[in-house]
């Protein structure tokens, strides 16, 4: 029993580390620890420290602000530390509210059609408010059309893409604006709504246990039937990540299929996984509201141009090195996260190449 | 529901370090009480998948390749081949007892 417990808290110190690594995807790690519940613990403590470098990295100048994510519009307002903290509180009251969700969507998982409608009506949603519509369309035309030459499935094709998506139109036009990390404040006001978690705990399990329903595609959807102010939807991003990485787990059981590079990892474990999940968000959750705001005022004193830079590079030779054949799709990716950044629409947009195949298989 | 929450940073701890530690707790109990115990088998079957098993018997050949012990347990019921039982793939494997002995013993997971 001993033994087990140091193996998780061995795990969750790891996954700090793994997690402030800008652009280290813990799939990368997984296959350097032998199967244990050291990997448990890496797995869901990176999900909570990861916040620190994505809220970190990439944030605009004023002036693009629009097509900023909300993350960083609140480290632009000095309020980085809040969101941080509101990331925390969303994983861990998200996971506690897991047990109330899992039966009904283990029956809604069954009937994968109205998981379909459900992602369908949020798309139109998203298409619908954005303020230049044609373009917005056009976008997720493009995306999804990227589709049907290469499916999103295929090992490396979904890292390379998200990272061209979201990575790389962030970090560059922060290098090439100069954007400087304004000085942030200490979080003395933490503000939240329950139905926040509840929504990122239902979303979580949905992105857990239905193949291709992401993390994103489930924030998106969630996004276009509430109403939500930033802190909200940073809550919810933090929630839905962490309940991902328990219910891709979970999904052995429940399921009888593996939802994640984790979860295959670990399912000749044995069914001690399961409370190992539950011990490694707990120790996660407390290690990072305790020193995670000391790691985010360390990090966010760094040069940004110089680490914006840096990272760059780094997803560069990464692409390149784990995933040469998927370079062009990293190029596509990035080239059209910069016309939607450009044109200040949602790089949300752009999920229309994984969209289309969820709907159409 | 919807509209009850949370309004200062205190309050948010509190509920944190309250819900971190009924996870930690109840999981930590139920690891406990419900831990893979391993059991005795004569011989290994589909069944078995992913459970912690001991084989008893006589140890009859022990041979180690690239790193990778191998090896073959006579129960007196069936023959049980293993592999690796220190390494990756078996994971908490462990061998007690010399090529030979009558009461041998293999701890495996079974894959």
């Amino acid at each position: 029993m001993l033994n087990e417990l140091f193996q998780i808290l061995t795990g969750v110190l790891i996954g700090i580390l793994t997690g402030l690594v800008p652009g280290l995807h813990v799939n990368t790690v997984i296959p350097l620890v032998a199967p244990s519940l050291v990997l448990i613990g890496i797995g869901v403590s990176h999900t909570f420290f990861d916040f620190i470098p994505s809220l970190l990295l990439g944030v605009p100048d004023e002036s693009s602000s629009v097509a900023s994510l909300p993350g960083h519009r609140l480290v632009m307002s000095g309020d980085g530390e809040t969101a941080f903290l509101l990331s925390v509180v969303g994983g861990a009251l998200s996971v506690l509210f897991l047990f109330l969700f899992l039966p009904i969507v283990s029956l809604i998982v069954s009937f994968e059609f109205l998981v379909k409608l459900i992602v369908a009506v949020s798309l139109i949603v998203l298409v619908i408010s954005s303020e230049n519509r044609l373009m917005a369309f056009f976008i997720f035309t493009i995306s999804a059309s990227l589709s049907l030459l290469v499916s999103p499935f295929d090992a490396g094709v979904l890292p390379a893409y998200f990272t061209g998506l979201f990575g790389v139109p962030t970090l560059l036009y922060s290098f090439l604006s100069r954007s400087r990390i304004p000085p942030q404040r200490r979080a003395r006001r933490i503000k939240f709504n329950f139905k926040v978690p509840l929504l990122s705990s239902f979303g979580g399990l949905l992105s857990g246990f239905l193949p291709g329903m992401t993390s994103s595609v489930s924030a998106v959807s969630i996004n276009s039937f509430t109403e939500m102010d930033d802190q909200d939807k940073v809550m919810l991003v933090g929630g839905i990540n962490t309940v991902y990485a328990v219910s891709s787990v979970l999904a052995i059981w429940f399921i009888g299929k593996p939802r994640s590079g984790l979860a295959i990892a670990v399912r000749n474990l044995g069914t001690s996984v399961i409370p190992a999940l539950f011990i490694a968000v707990g120790l996660s959750a407390i290690l990072a509201w305790y020193i995670g705001p000391f790691l985010f005022r360390l990090l966010s004193r760094m040069s940004s141009s110089i680490l914006n830079l840096a990272v760059m590079v780094f997803i560069l030779l990464f692409v390149v090195w784990l995933y040469p054949s998927r370079f062009p799709v990293f190029v596509f990716a990035s080239s059209l996260g910069m016309l939607a950044y450009s044109l200040g629409l949602k790089r949300t947009l752009g999920l229309g190449f994984l969209i289309l195949p969820i709907l159409t298989v | 529901m919807g509209e009850e929450g949370v309004e200062s940073r205190e309050e948010a701890k509190r509920l944190i370090i309250a819900s971190s530690l009924v996870l930690i707790i109840a999981s930590s109990l139920a690891m406990y009480f419900f831990q893979d115990k391993p059991i005795v088998v004569f011989s290994i079957d589909k069944s078995m998948i992913g459970k912690k098993v001991i084989v008893i018997g006589r140890i009859e050949w022990v041979k180690q390749k690239n790193g990778i012990s191998f090896g073959e347990v006579n129960t007196g019921v069936s023959k049980v081949f293993f592999f690796d039982p220190n390494g990756r793939r078996a994971f908490n494997g462990r061998m007690e007892g010399r090529v030979g002995e009558y009461k041998g013993r293999v701890e495996l997971i079974v894959e």
